[in-house]
């Protein structure tokens, strides 16, 4: 009997370990549990190979044991909130039913899945002939009601407004209030919703909250819910599942100074000595009034959305061509049921091609994208748009009013067909009325055309470069030209220097001639002549007043030569002489005159001042 | 005396010397005209023989005879025998001569969308790229012609100047347009000569540019065929180039031929 008990403890050990996690791959944490490890022949056991931190994990094939008849029975799956942790486990239920007495073992459990490995040690299972009385009922199991513990554990629904109007988004509570109670396995609550649209709960809130002195660990679950009808409806009762944690009352098996120590608390926490204890608790149902929204000053553009809201319009591109698509974005947020905002009223879509607007919701905004095809270019603006809402808090309707939006509509870009035709790449299915052309290049040119020389071209042709200052050039002797006529014109002192060479010349050769032809008369006469002019030219003096005298003076003061003032002198008294004895001159001194002549106005050419 | 004799020693010479060349001339065969070369290849390339179509016109070419037709049809040769590359090069030197012929432009741009080839302008400078597309559709000697007679008009307008007193209030105004209007186009005429002197056209299917002139050197960026880049430097085997997105280094002389050359 005593080794009986000490297997008994030992098994117990043992399942307490498996308890433990027994391996851990990543997150996921895999254990097995037998719900008894002693049993009698015909009697039927419950294999569990749970997955903690996943709901994705396939069943366990399981390989065949002799003397055991092992079927697999179905997954349960569970959420649950722990500490105000949610987490989501998958449990593969198996039956063994054992075909004969004597010791077996389950295990050790290998599962491998997507490249994971998970390992969970074996189950040692005894089977024994006969009926086992005490083993017929889980060991120490309590009896628990819903009633005993009503004050310690028990759910509470609220709404945040029990009078709302249609589609009017309210907030509804329930709390799970837990007093000194170990509450483990906690589900999401259900409730009887007729006449309401509710939304998902959000993340639970874990609190303690002070009930009639009493001090509660509290669970709130939140969601929003809004009348889709006009009524009055009952919300609820709501329902929540979870397991009551009561530890085994084992004292009544080991009675004596050795079991005591280990009724001990922290030998039973050890050894997993709890027990979980189903329950269902149930709240009271609450009235809910759902009215309908006033038909007086209704907008006519009015949709159904409740709240209060604000919206934003975003429009680009803001510069298109005819048929180019213009997307306004209209942003709808606030606070208040985003379900019931439907796409807010355009103003206008005179002009334009319009598609089904898509649409994106997030908890805090509903965003509208229309996208708007300009089809005229006279259209210069996007539409103003109209969204009007029930504000519930202020009990009347608002409207809000955007745009309209500027934008520019410019001619389409039309396309030039190609007008060459395929040899290459023909098309299979040319359409009758948007015929599809290939590519090609264009013929060869058939005619040469002219030739020229590799490399040579205008730039480098030094003919045609050098020829360029020949424009220069005549525009020089344009414009010197044209100066010299001007300055003749307007500088009589100019002209008459600039005639006198010219003019000495022709007297001299006129004098040549007379010489010649043995005319002293006219020879000293033309020379005479000659001396006044080409002077009176040179120094800007009136000719017919040149004499010796005239010309000394002068002269002398110019720093002429004193030789040259000599032979001038000479000039002069040979002519004054002739034209009073004409014949006294012979040929020889004709032609002495002339040299002098020649030689006095070739130092004057060549000293010019 | 003794010129006389001189001067007819010379003409004797120089009929022996034109006897002899008539002689040897008339006994090697004689070397046909560009016209006849150019109807000849045009047959070949009628006939689907592009390789000896290029051939032919490549004669035409390397006897120093040239023209916007011929590299055309060059381009055309090529592009039919498959080689884009080479095609893009002719076409290129087509357009030194007949850059408004809208068939040249079709072929060209239809060659460019067959290969990768990059549109990045050398400058980035706005102004620089307009006044560029201004004489885009003139060639050389057209814009040439035209600064010519802008060098012309300003000297005529000067010595109307001179001899019209009514057109003097003018001068300065109309001057100044000219200037304008010849320093715009002797920029133009100055990057054309630039490209047509330092473009040059990659011709092998890829290369790539590298760091020095060295096959061992460390490859820098990748070219592919009919892509344009500008000479920089010239190497015993290599080029140093510039692409258009001003990247530069160094390639073999194989890989690339010169627009101008």
């Amino acid at each position: 009997m005593k080794t009986d008990r000490i297997r008994a403890l030992v098994i117990i050990f043992m399942c307490g370990f498996l308890w433990c996690p027994a391996a851990f791959a990543k997150e996921v944490a895999f254990e097995a549990h037998l719900d008894r490890e002693k049993a009698s022949l015909g009697q039927v056991l419950q294999l569990e190979l749970g997955f903690e931190g996943t709901q994705d994990m396939p069943p366990l094939t399981f390989p065949e044991v002799e003397g055991l008849q092992i079927s697999y029975l179905g997954p349960a799956t569970r959420m649950s909130i722990v500490n105000g942790k949610v987490s989501s486990s998958i449990t593969h239920i198996y039956s063994v039913k054992p075909l004969k007495e004597g010791d077996f073992k389950l295990g050790p459990f290998t599962f491998e899945h997507n490249g994971d490995t998970y390992r969970a040690s074996e189950i040692n299972l005894e089977v024994v002939k006969g009926s086992l009385k005490a083993d017929s009922q889980p060991a120490g199991s309590a009896q628990v009601s819903s009633e005993d513990i009503s004050d310690r554990v028990f759910l509470v629904m609220n709404v945040e407004n029990n009078k709302v109007y249609l589609n009017e988004a309210t907030a509804l509570t329930i709390k799970l209030y837990v007093n000194r109670l170990a509450i483990r396995d906690i589900q999401y609550p259900e409730f009887s919703h007729e006449g309401f649209s509710v939304g998902q709960f959000e993340k639970p809130k874990q609190y303690t909250e002070v009930v009639g002195g009493v001090n509660y660990d509290v669970i709130e679950f939140t969601a929003s819910i809004f009348g889709m009808r006009q009524g009055e409806f009952r919300l609820g009762p709501a329902s929540l599942k979870c397991n009551l944690l009561i530890r085994q009352q084992q004292h009544q098996r080991f009675p004596g100074g050795f079991d005591d120590f280990f009724n001990s608390n922290m030998f039973d926490n050890f050894l997993g000595g709890y027990q979980n204890y189903p329950l269902d608790l149930k709240s009271a149902d609450i009235p809910v009034i759902v009215r309908s929204l006033p038909e007086e000053s209704k907008p006519q553009n009015f949709t159904g959305a409740v709240g209060d809201f604000g919206i934003d319009v975003a429009v680009g591109p803001q510069e298109v061509k005819v048929g180019d698509p213009v997307t306004v974005k209209i942003t709808v947020s606030g606070k208040g049921n985003l379900n019931t905002v439907n796409m807010p009223h355009l103003s206008s879509s005179k002009g334009f091609k319009i598609y089904e607007p898509q649409v994106k919701q997030d908890d805090a905004s509903k965003v509208f994208e229309q996208v708007m095809i300009p089809l005229e270019e006279s259209i210069r603006e996007i539409p103003a748009i109209d969204f009007s809402f029930w504000d519930p808090a202020a009990g009347k309707y608002r409207e809000i009013t955007k745009g309209p939006f500027p934008i520019r509509v410019e001619k389409p870009v039309r396309e030039e067909k190609l007008a060459i035709v395929s040899s290459q790449q023909p098309q299979d299915h040319p359409g009758p009325g948007d015929e599809m052309l290939g590519r090609d290049i264009v013929y060869i040119k058939i005619l040469p055309g002219a030739f020229s020389r590799h490399g040579r071209f205008l730039y480098n042709n030094l003919f045609f470069l050098w020829m360029h200052l020949v424009f220069p050039l005549v525009f020089l002797v344009i414009l010197f030209y044209e100066k010299r006529k001007r300055k003749l014109k307007s500088d009589p002192r100019f002209a008459r220097q600039l005639s006198a060479p010219k003019k000495a010349r022709a007297y001299l050769l006129k004098a040549r001639q007379y010489c010649s032809s043995g005319d002293p008369a006219l020879f000293y006469d033309t020379v005479f002549q000659l001396l006044q002019e080409y002077l009176g030219d040179k120094f800007h003096l009136p000719s017919q007043g040149i004499t010796m005298s005239v010309v000394d003076d002068v002269l002398k003061s110019k720093g002429t030569d004193e030789a040259i003032l000599n032979m001038l002198r000479v000039i002069f008294r040979e002519c004054d002489a002739a034209r009073y004895s004409p014949l006294a001159s012979g040929k020889d001194a004709m032609l002495d005159t002339l040299s002098k002549a020649e030689a006095v106005i070739v130092y004057f050419q060549k000293n010019r001042s | 005396m003794g010129f006389k004799r001189i001067a007819v020693g010379v003409l004797v010479y120089v009929f022996l010397c034109k006897a002899v060349a008539a002689v040897v001339l008339a006994q090697s065969a004689p070397e046909p005209a560009p016209e006849q070369l150019f109807s000849r290849a045009n047959d070949l390339y009628r006939a689907a023989q592009y390789s000896e179509a290029v051939d032919t016109y490549e004669k035409i070419a390397r006897q120093g005879s040239v023209n916007g037709n011929l590299y055309y049809n060059l381009g055309n040769s090529y592009f039919k025998k498959g080689d884009i590359g080479k095609a893009i090069l002719n076409y290129e030197r087509a357009r030194q001569f007949i850059p408004y012929d809208s068939d040249l432009k079709a072929n060209l741009d239809y060659a460019r969308s067959l290969v990768r080839v990059n549109s990045s302008q050398y400058s980035r400078n706005r102004l620089l790229l307009w006044l560029h597309s201004l004489s885009d559709g003139l060639s050389v000697d057209a814009v040439t012609v035209f600064l010519s007679i802008l060098f012309i008009g300003i000297f005529v307008l000067l010595t109307c100047h001179i001899f019209i007193p009514a057109i003097r209030k003018y001068t300065v105004f109309l001057l100044a347009g000219i200037l304008i209007v010849f320093f715009a186009g002797a920029f133009s005429l100055y990057w054309k000569i630039n490209y047509l002197t330092k473009g040059a056209v990659v011709i092998a299917k890829e290369t790539q540019a590298r760091f020095e002139p060295s096959e061992n050197a460390t490859a820098y960026f990748t070219l592919t065929e009919g892509n344009r880049v500008e000479v920089l430097d010239t190497g015993a085997h290599w080029f140093k180039i510039r692409r258009p997105d001003h990247k530069i280094g160094w390639v073999d002389k194989t890989v690339i031929e010169l627009i101008g050359q």
